[in-house]
């Protein structure tokens, strides 16, 4: 009878690690599922962000001069300033229809396009400098949140 | 109840109590249970490297389309809607690439440009990278690649117009796509 006791009493033991063993399995497998999904998402994010960075930021340029150079929309002149902007407001429009994203871009104090970020669960933001013919130096930001 | 056998000598001996079988089951069930997650979690494990294998020939190739674009801003136009230049810098940036991953397929293709065409550069043909086939072949058509999984990507660009040169505020989207070699093409070349 005693010798009977004490094996039912290893196998509840036995019965509570096997159950204890595949929930925390299940319960870390599934974590890392998600945090893998989030990784992509975070990083293919911050790539957009920072290709259309160097797009925008090169396309604040005096082609005639250097385009590898970056320069202050100032210096560019009104009527050049508003094709591009008009270019950048279409082409990034139609990024933002296609991806289901959220754009955003801000040279300096001026906002190039897009409104703040709202309900958007990831977002990544690059930035670059842009330089003036005279020196001063602004910063480029773009956002993209999903 | 008990379960007894009688030994040769005729002396009764016990085998198993009904209560320890009882106990048992669910040990076994929960055992049972646990391999089978284990062999699924194992099959899983399989699918997300191949996945991560595509991912990881796409972004090669991507990475180094965006890296030969960044490095010659007046060279041949990579994304254009001038047909006559064919997006040449892009085909080249594409032939250019050093020992892709064998055993896949790489397609190339221009989306959102800023053109009215749905697809520039030379209408439906996609650049493709087949087999053991050098990157500078041409697949038309996708319907026998949308059967096998894939990774894909977009990449950003500047549209560049007939001189070479980047257009302010054009930006077209470049889609790389990747996707396991169909063993019958494979077998083909």
């Amino acid at each position: 009878m005693m010798r009977r006791k004490g094996l039912v009493a290893i196998l509840d033991g036995l019965l509570a690690y096997t159950v204890a063993f595949t929930a925390i399995g299940l319960v870390a497998l599934l974590s890392t599922t998600a945090q893998e999904a989030n990784l992509k998402t975070t990083y293919t994010l911050n790539v957009w962000a920072e290709d259309l960075a160097d797009a925008v930021g090169m396309s604040l340029t005096d082609g005639a001069e250097d385009p590898t150079r970056w320069l202050d929309p100032d210096s560019i002149g009104d009527e050049k300033e508003a094709e591009i902007r008009e270019a950048l407001t279409a082409s990034l429009g139609r990024i933002e229809a296609r991806l289901g994203v959220q754009i955003r871009v801000e040279a300096g104090a001026d906002t190039i396009y897009g409104d703040r970020l709202a309900g958007v669960g990831e977002s990544a933001t690059a930035k670059r400098f842009l330089v003036s013919s005279g020196g001063s130096v602004s910063v480029l930001k773009v956002e993209v949140g999903i | 109840m008990d379960m007894k056998m009688r030994s040769k000598s005729g002396k009764r001996g016990q085998v198993f109590a009904i209560d320890v079988l009882f106990s048992i089951l669910p040990v076994m069930m929960i055992l049972g249970a646990s391999l089978q997650y284990a062999y699924l979690g194992e099959e899983q494990m399989k699918i997300l490297s191949a996945d991560s294998q595509r991912q990881g020939a796409m972004q090669a190739l991507s990475e180094h389309v965006m890296a030969e674009y960044r490095s010659s801003p007046d060279g041949q136009p990579y994304v254009t809607a001038e047909p006559d230049y064919a997006c040449g810098g892009l085909k080249d940036a594409i032939g250019n690439a050093p020992g892709m991953p064998q055993g896949y397929e790489y397609h190339v293709r221009v989306e959102m440009p800023s053109s009215s065409e749905e697809h520039i550069c030379l209408d439906d043909e996609l650049w493709s990278h087949g087999g053991t086939q050098l990157l500078d072949a041409y697949y038309v058509g996708m319907e026998s690649s949308t059967r096998l999984p894939g990774a894909s990507g977009i990449r950003f660009m500047l549209e560049y117009d007939e001189e070479g040169r980047p257009i302010p505020g054009q930006i077209a989207g470049v889609s790389f796509t990747v996707w396991d070699a169909d063993p019958a093409d494979y077998a083909k070349t």
